[in-house]
Parts: C-alpha cells; structure tokens; sequence
C-alpha cells in the first residue's frame, strides 16, 4: 500500500491563449465537436439549478406564463413564505448540528484507530485491519431495520442525536482504510528522531502523526461530510418527528406539503443548493481528487 | 513498520472505533442475517421459520419485477455513465481552455443531495410548466408532453435519469485521472501514425483504462441495486408498483407492512447480488488482459 496519495497536480500542459484557441477551432472541426460537447453537457448541469434559482423568485402565475431563467422582479416572498410555514430552516440547523458531531465522533475514533494500525505490527494487527475492511461493500441500506430495532429496544431513538452513532459507524470502514494508507506514507525516520527527544506515543501521535497527514484528514472529513450531510434514509426512519428532521427530510417533507406551490419549492431546494455550492468552490479540488482516490482505492 | 515498540496498553486507541464499529455496522448485519430466518412484525418476539422468507422472495411478482428493473436500470447506469465519463474525460485530458470551468460544472452536481435533485427534478417533470415539456414543446415534439412521473410507461425511466444524470461527473473525475496517468509518448505516437480520434479514443484511451472502467462498472451497478432515495423521493414506487425496486419495496414491507423478517431477507438479497456483481466483474479476464508496462513497445499497442 505505498500507492501515492498526492493530490492530483497538473501532469501535463500549458494554457492556450485565446486568440490561438480560435484559430485552433477553426481549422478542427474535432476541436469543435469537443467544444459544443463540452457546452451542452454544462448547460444540462447548470440550466435545472438556474431555472429554480430563477423560479424561486417568482410568482406561480409567472412560472406558468413563460420559462425563464431570469426572474422578472427580484421577489423574497417565496423565501419567507418557506421560512415561516415550512420547518427548512429549523432542519437546517439540525443538519449542521448532526453532521458536525458526526464527523467530530468518527475523527475521535478513526485518528487513534488508523494511527495504531498504520504504525505499529503487532499480534492481531492485521486482524483487526480485516475487521475494519471485510464490510466496506455492505451498502448501508442493509443495515437500516436492524438499527432501527436496535435504537428502538435501547429506548435511544427517543434521542435525537442516535443518529450520530449510525452515521460515524456507517463511515468507519472507508476512513480507516484512507487514513492507514496516508499514516503509513510518514517517513519512520521523524518518528525515531522524536523517540531520541523522549517523546512518548501520545506526543508521537499528537505533534507528529496527525499534522503530517492533515491532507488525509481532510480528504476524510469532506468525504464523510458529503455522505452525512446528503443522507436521507437514516433520517427518514430514525428522525420522524418534524422538530428534528434534517434539511434533506425537511425538503421531501416540504415537497407533499406544498405540492403545488413551486416557488417556494423551488426556494426551499436553493435554501439547500447554496451552502453545498458554497462548501463545494471551497473544497472543490480536495473533493475531486478525494473521491476519485476513495473510488479507486475502495 | 513504526519505530515503536508495541505495547498492549496502546489497544486503547483502537477500542473506540472498534467498539462503534462492532455495534452499529456489525451488529445489525449479524442481526439482518438472523431476522432474515424469522417471521416477525418487529414487536412481539421473532419466530423462526427457516427458509420460507427467501422461498417467499422467488414468489413475489413485485420483488421479481422489481430485480428486472435495477438490472435495465444497471445496464443504463454503466452505457451512460462509464460511457460519457469515459468520452469526457478523454476530451479534456489535455487540459484544454475552459479546463477547470468544465471539471467544475460537471463535477458540482455530484455534491447535490438526493433531496435537494429530486425536489429540481420533480419540478422539471412537472406536466404543465416543467423545464422538459416546454422545452419538447418548442422544438415541435409536444405531442411527447405528459406527466413523466405520473405515466406509469415513463415513471420509472424519468426516475433513474436522475441519478444517473447526477453521477456523471463523479465518474469523470474518476476516469479522468486514469487517462491522465496514460503516458503520453501513446498519445504522440497515436498523432504521429496519423490515427484520428476516434481511433485513438478506441485504441488508446479505452484499452489502456480498462482496470479503471472496471471499477467504474461494480460502481454504477451495485449503486443501481442499494439506491433507495431518489425511486422513493419521486414516485414512492408508484404509480401502483411500477417503479419499485428492492431497496424501497424493503422499506415499504419493513416499515410500512411490519413484515421485518421478510425485510431482512430483501436486505440480504441486495447485498448478496451487489456482492456476485462486484465478484463476476473482478473475475472477469478480459479486463486484465491490458495494461500499461513499463517498456511496452510502442508500436504495438497504436498498430
């Protein structure tokens, strides 16, 4: 397992100026193809979130009048109309709160976890790796009755924040399996030379470890908070009661209720869509070259 | 490895996520396994009735049906998405202009939750002001206008869509960095040999990716067989049982008919068929058959 976890840098290439760009398009029509490929494709990812971006300010009347893609007049009834009726923003609140102790508990758990694992060989060491590896393929669908029941008979489904064990659990398996692989990649010879000073295993760990593997880290704390924060079906069975939903329940919940009143749906889906599209330019290059490494290696 | 000495006190450090680990992910799977070997509506005590839970499973015409649909849809999910995260990434290998705005656009969907998408997506379908009717309208085929979610012929086609849509750019970035990492004396020799595009996509780009569409294929079918959300976020299995699938006729029979013994054993079916997939494709030789050695000869591999 020495394969190289590097973010993905730039392998090859230089930059065309504009003015040789076009003189490139017009005598290749390869070029061209490509392009209004390219074009299309982009349009189709961006013109359903535009439409409802748009919808959302307008009025029902003037969503069925015409499609549009920019609003007639910038219009925030449907906003507060979303705030005041429909629990989105409390759900919102739940979400961040679920998610940050989720992710805080599976740090807690897997850093010490992959630190030993990655660091040291001992008796049942490969053993216990196994352990941790032999359910990455179980989809986590599969485990959702018996949790249930199992939150149901501890009397914990009365506690809102059960839900947090399932979450860190569910990630476990692929986040010691990315974090070993990025602890084994710090050089033994920083960690003799920390022994020498008289550091013991929790320094070791602490001012050692764990700094030289921030990428890793990070890698597994976007990763698990994409998977935390989109779920929907642990939500859907462990969080009924609409005081405690999370903002992906909130919204299916939001979309029976007010079935025909598009604006504020569609103002409810930008209430989502804007924090991931915010969180997703600031992560955007961990987020590629992580999942694709969590892909390949998994 | 380590320059420590073991000590067994340091099995701390592994006790929280083992322990976690053991009782939210093992657990409930040993406990799936065994309930599946029950009858029980999940109040009184489970009575064990051996096999007739997965006898049941082969006499279920929706279940059955319902395992014809996650195949059609697992076939659709690896032509379209291995195919054009494939064709993508071939395009822009090379870093052309607009480089990281593409990457950017196609990836950003992939981020978007389930809910959020279905929400968008239920409002594009919708049969009067929707983004897809208007758009079918004027460019003269609105004679193909109709609710999509509400037909029973469309249903479920317009709900695996979503998905699959969504999970485009996620294999994109995935086959991307494989044809990056293609050395590109290929590519150059490729050009120098005359070879067109197309041929060098067909001779180079795909042959030498194939460890990678590998993964990509398990990827695209077992998401098809386990995906819960967006089958029950847009049609909820309906209209009637035409868009159910294993993974929301075992929530419907779990939570909605309290059949949870008869739940677990669908549970256990889609992680039995997701494993075989994920096993049958692994073995497959002819996936192993290409890769990139150190001194390959070149004119070999663009003859």
């Amino acid at each position: 397992m020495t394969a190289n976890l590097q973010l993905a840098r730039p392998r090859i290439g230089h930059r065309s100026s504009g003015a040789r760009v076009f003189a490139r398009l017009k005598n290749n029509p390869v070029i061209l193809l490509t392009y209004a490929v390219l074009i299309l494709n982009s349009a189709s990812c961006l013109i359903p979130i535009l439409w409802t971006l748009s919808n959302s300010f307008r009025s029902n009347t003037q969503i069925f009048s015409r499609f549009s893609l920019i609003p007639e007049s910038v219009n925030f009834e449907n906003f507060t109309a979303m705030f005041t009726n429909t629990n989105v923003l409390t759900a919102f609140g739940n979400s961040v709160i679920i998610t940050a102790l989720s992710l805080g508990l599976l740090l807690v758990c897997v850093l010490p976890a992959s630190f030993i694992l990655a660091r040291f060989t001992f008796r049942f060491s490969r053993t216990i790796y196994s352990f941790f590896l032999i359910s990455i393929f179980v989809p986590g669908i599969v485990l959702l009755q018996a949790l249930y029941q199992l939150f149901a008979v501890t009397g914990m489904l009365n506690f809102r924040f059960s839900i947090v064990l399932a979450y860190a659990a569910g990630q476990v398996p692929f986040c010691i399996f990315l974090m070993v692989a990025y602890m084994r990649e710090v050089p033994s010879s920083v960690e003799e030379a920390a022994i020498l000073d008289g550091a013991g295993v929790w320094t070791i760990f602490t001012r050692i470890i764990v700094p030289m593997s921030r990428n890793g880290i990070v890698t597994i704390v976007i990763l698990s908070f994409v998977a935390i924060w989109n779920d929907y079906i642990y939500a859907l069975v462990f969080l009924p009661e609409p005081q405690r939903q999370t903002l992906t329940v909130a919204l299916a919940a939001a979309k029976s209720e007010y079935a025909v009143n598009y604006g504020l749906l569609s103002a409810a889906a930008i209430m989502a869509i804007v924090p991931v599209l915010i969180f997703y330019l600031f992560t955007k290059n961990m987020l590629m070259s992580g999942m694709s490494a969590g892909a390949v290696k998994g | 490895m380590g320059a420590m000495k073991f000590r067994s006190v340091y099995l701390m450090f592994v006790l929280p996520a083992v322990a976690l680990y053991a009782i939210f992910f093992i657990y409930p799977f040993v406990a799936t396994f065994f309930a599946s070997f029950t009858s029980w509506d999940g109040i009184s005590a489970p009575v064990f009735n051996g096999l007739a839970n997965y006898v049941h499973l082969f006499n279920d015409s929706v279940l059955m049906s319902g395992i014809g649909r996650i195949l059609i849809w697992a076939a659709l999910a690896v032509i379209v998405k291995v195919g054009l995260g494939l064709v993508f990434a071939a395009m822009l290998r090379d870093r052309i202009a607009g480089y990281k705005f593409f990457t950017g656009v196609f990836f950003f969907p992939v981020v978007i939750s389930s809910s959020a998408m279905s929400l968008v997506f239920t409002l594009m379908y919708d049969k009067d002001f929707g983004i897809i009717n208007q758009f079918l309208g004027s460019i003269g085929l609105g004679f193909l206008k109709q609710a999509w979610l509400s037909n029973p012929d469309t249903a479920f086609y317009a709900a695996i869509a979503v998905p699959i849509y969504q999970d485009i750019g996620f294999f994109l970035i995935i086959f991307l960095a494989a044809v990056q990492d293609i050395p590109n004396e290929f590519y150059e020799s490729a050009r120098i040999d005359g070879a067109s595009p197309f041929q060098i996509f067909c001779r180079v780009t795909v042959p030498l990716s194939l460890g990678t569409v590998r993964v990509c294929v398990i990827l695209a079918v077992t998401s098809a067989f386990k995906t819960f959300d967006y089958i029950f976020l847009l049609t909820s299995g309906g209209p009637g049982t035409s868009t159910q699938v294993p993974a929301t006729w075992m929530y419907q029979q779990t939570f909605q008919a309290f059949q949870y013994g008869y739940g677990s054993a669908i549970a256990m079916l889609i992680f039995v068929l997701s494993l075989a997939v994920s096993a049958l494709i692994m073995s497959t030789s002819s996936f192993n058959k290409v890769r990139i050695p150190s001194k390959m000869k070149l004119q070999e591999t663009v003859a």
